[in-house]
């Protein structure tokens, strides 16, 4: 992989790259911004934010109610004990399963989705150690023939600390 | 942040993971002495039966099912505190969330021992387990125990969950400032994260969605642990109140637990910068919230038993209030109420040591107190012929008792292989918000000087500037 990247000592300069990455022409999805913390104070940080992850809990939570319903009717009406008249699959003691199986369904989902949206697990992509002492980088993953139209760009921030890899 | 501050983090927070000095194999070898001790006794109760132990009819309940009760209490502390700070982005949480959070896994590891090590014959311990047998006979749904079965993995996986996925990050910087083997342990660890925007926004919403998620789970199951005694038919525990009364003294001693917990690592790994003395102020405030709520429940309870005047509560209510456990039902009054009323209500007594001595009480209070409830109603049931009384042996003190050791020891190693306070978290803030509290974000202090700023547009533009430049502690 060939990169061109920046670090910044702060928000504000990888802000200021950014904008000059994006006026040269390059699509947010060509730009990789990289932090050790949420840059949440800066419109840089707001990238990418939109996910489904909420819905998917939900769905997630409701399988794990399906399970949970079609566990505790299996077990009770498998050994089905005279229970006087009364039936034998009883809900209000089984709302309990139903609703922890729930939750972990939730929970469950939520972490799947995390893993899978976040893009975790072995990575060869983009990235320097130095992000984790508070730099902010801001580069281009295999840039293409305006290499010295982006150099200018990432360059004009201050603070500016320019790497190819 | 200024990059001087964040290096110094990083530095201050990784030194025990990258430093290790004589003390902690010093402390490693001295809690696991206790903890193999423990393991022998409980093998030599495995071998010669329960006959070694007080646990005898009428009473099958002693310290084992009073410890995982108070255990399971204790697990309270992390994910409810965490869940709730962080659904109300209560700015003061960040350097204590993960010393709450270690709690609830490892005493949930604790509590959740305890059945097993309850068991007669624990080689048939997966007889609780809902698998499908050969005879089809399924543990019964019905029963309160499965029940704990479901309440507690659900919460155990859930905590397990919470506590690991804001430690990918941390991990992360781990991996960035280690070399050879330790590098390669972490870099698996921290599952390739780079801190990309995307990354973050899905970090922080499942965040998010777990706190709601598991705020619910951590009620139900000490709910369910109630119902492991009131849906029994026993003097003093078919109460409608257990419920709410066994949540409300599991966060309280789960409060209790947090402050030694944080004190201990404040003094031994030198975290004075990040745990500062507010915090211990805040957490000494909700604990004095739930002692006055857990008086109350106490009352409530009490009053109405002797106001029923029924014979057989009546028998159990007087053996705590005048008789055999008198002595014990008083020191955890004590213990509970008057020691956090003191300590906790009067300010000049909220320091770091008032907070400590206060909670140490508490975590003895609510020991006594689930005692209280087991063994003086199992003792007491209805009619004479069944009353008995239960002494315990050396075999179940020296269990209950390692149980404390064993939480030392996994909490001493695991600050030993991840940052005990959380790096990021600590690095994350609205600007001109400090990042580490400072004494402007006690409870109830931090909404007026915002007020005074007059600025309804953005509060956090209202912080003092130097808080945010000077790093770790505002000088």
């Amino acid at each position: 992989m060939k990169a061109l990247y920046a670090l910044y000592p702060d928000g504000q300069s990888a802000q200021h790259a950014v904008n000059r990455l994006r006026a040269a022409g390059l699509a947010d999805r060509e730009i990789t911004v990289l932090s050790s913390q949420p840059l949440d104070d800066y419109e840089i940080g707001q990238m990418d934010k939109a996910t489904w992850m909420w819905w998917i809990a939900s769905g997630g939570g409701l399988l794990g109610m399906t399970a949970a319903i079609g566990l505790a009717w299996l077990t009770q009406t498998s050994w089905p004990i005279d229970t006087g008249g009364l039936p034998t699959f009883a809900w209000w003691p089984s709302l309990i399963i139903m609703f922890e199986l729930t939750m972990l369904g939730a929970i469950l989902a939520t972490v799947t989705t995390l893993a899978v949206g976040a893009g975790l697990g072995p990575s060869s992509k983009l990235y320097d150690p130095e992000v984790s002492d508070g730099k902010i980088l801001v580069g281009v993953e295999n840039p293409d023939t305006k290499g010295g139209d982006l150099e200018a760009a990432l360059s004009a921030a201050p603070g500016a600390q320019i790497k190819r890899i | 942040m200024s990059l001087s501050t964040i290096q110094r983090v990083n530095r201050d927070l990784l030194r025990p993971l990258l430093h290790t000095s004589w003390r902690f194999y010093l402390l490693v070898a001295f809690f696991g002495g206790i903890v193999l001790t423990a393991l022998a006794a409980w093998m030599s109760q495995a071998y010669f039966g329960f006959g070694i132990t007080g646990i005898r009819w009428p009473i099958y309940w002693g310290f084992y099912v009073t410890s995982f009760v108070f255990w399971i209490g204790i697990s309270h502390a992390g994910t409810l505190i965490s869940a709730i700070l962080r659904l109300v982005n209560a700015g003061w949480r960040r350097p204590v969330t993960r010393c709450a959070e270690v709690i609830t896994v490892f005493a949930l590891m604790i509590g959740a021992m305890f059945p097993i090590i309850h068991l007669g014959r624990p080689w048939l311990a997966f007889w609780l387990f809902p698998y499908p047998s050969e005879r089809q006979i399924w543990p019964n749904f019905r029963s309160p125990l499965v029940w704990d079965f479901f309440a507690i993995n659900t919460y155990l996986t859930g905590s397990v969950l919470f506590l690991f996925l804001p430690m990918i990050p941390d991990f992360a910087v781990v991996r960035d400032k280690s070399t050879g083997l330790r590098h390669r342990i972490y870099k698996m660890l921290a599952l390739g994260w780079r801190g990309t925007p995307r990354q973050w926004h899905r970090l922080e919403t499942a965040m998010a969605i777990m706190a709601v998620v598991i705020l619910p789970v951590a009620v139900s199951v000490h709910t369910i642990v109630s119902f492991d005694f009131s849906m029994a038919p026993v003097p003093m525990w078919q109460t409608t109140i257990f419920g709410p009364y066994f949540v409300a003294g599991a966060i309280f001693s789960g409060i209790a637990g947090l402050v030694i917990a944080m004190a201990v690592l404040r003094r031994f790994l030198h975290l004075g910068d990040y745990l500062q003395p507010v915090h211990f102020q805040n957490l000494g405030k909700l604990l004095l919230v739930m002692s006055l709520l857990w008086g109350y429940f106490v009352f409530n309870e009490r009053l109405v038993t002797y106001y029923g005047n029924e014979p057989s509560e009546m028998a159990v209510f007087w053996q705590t209030q005048r008789e055999e456990f008198a002595p014990l039902y008083w020191t955890m009054v004590v213990c509970n109420f008057v020691l956090p009323l003191v300590l906790m209500g009067i300010r000049r007594f909220r320091t770091i040591t008032g907070c400590v001595i206060a909670s140490i009480g508490v975590i003895v209070g609510m020991w006594l107190e689930r005692f209280l409830i087991i063994v003086p109603a199992l003792g007491h049931k209805y009619l004479p012929y069944s009353f008995g009384s239960y002494r315990p042996q050396p075999v179940e003190f020296i269990v209950a008792g390692a149980t404390f050791a064993a939480m030392t020891l996994m909490y001493v190693l695991f600050a030993k292989v991840v940052p005990i306070i959380s790096i990021w978290e600590l690095k994350t803030g609205p600007s001109g918000q400090p990042p580490i509290a400072t004494g402007e974000l006690r409870l109830g202090h931090a909404d007026a000087q915002w007020a005074k700023a007059g600025d309804g547009r953005s509060t956090a533009r209202a912080w003092p500037r130097h808080a945010d430049e000077d790093g770790p502690r505002a000088r």
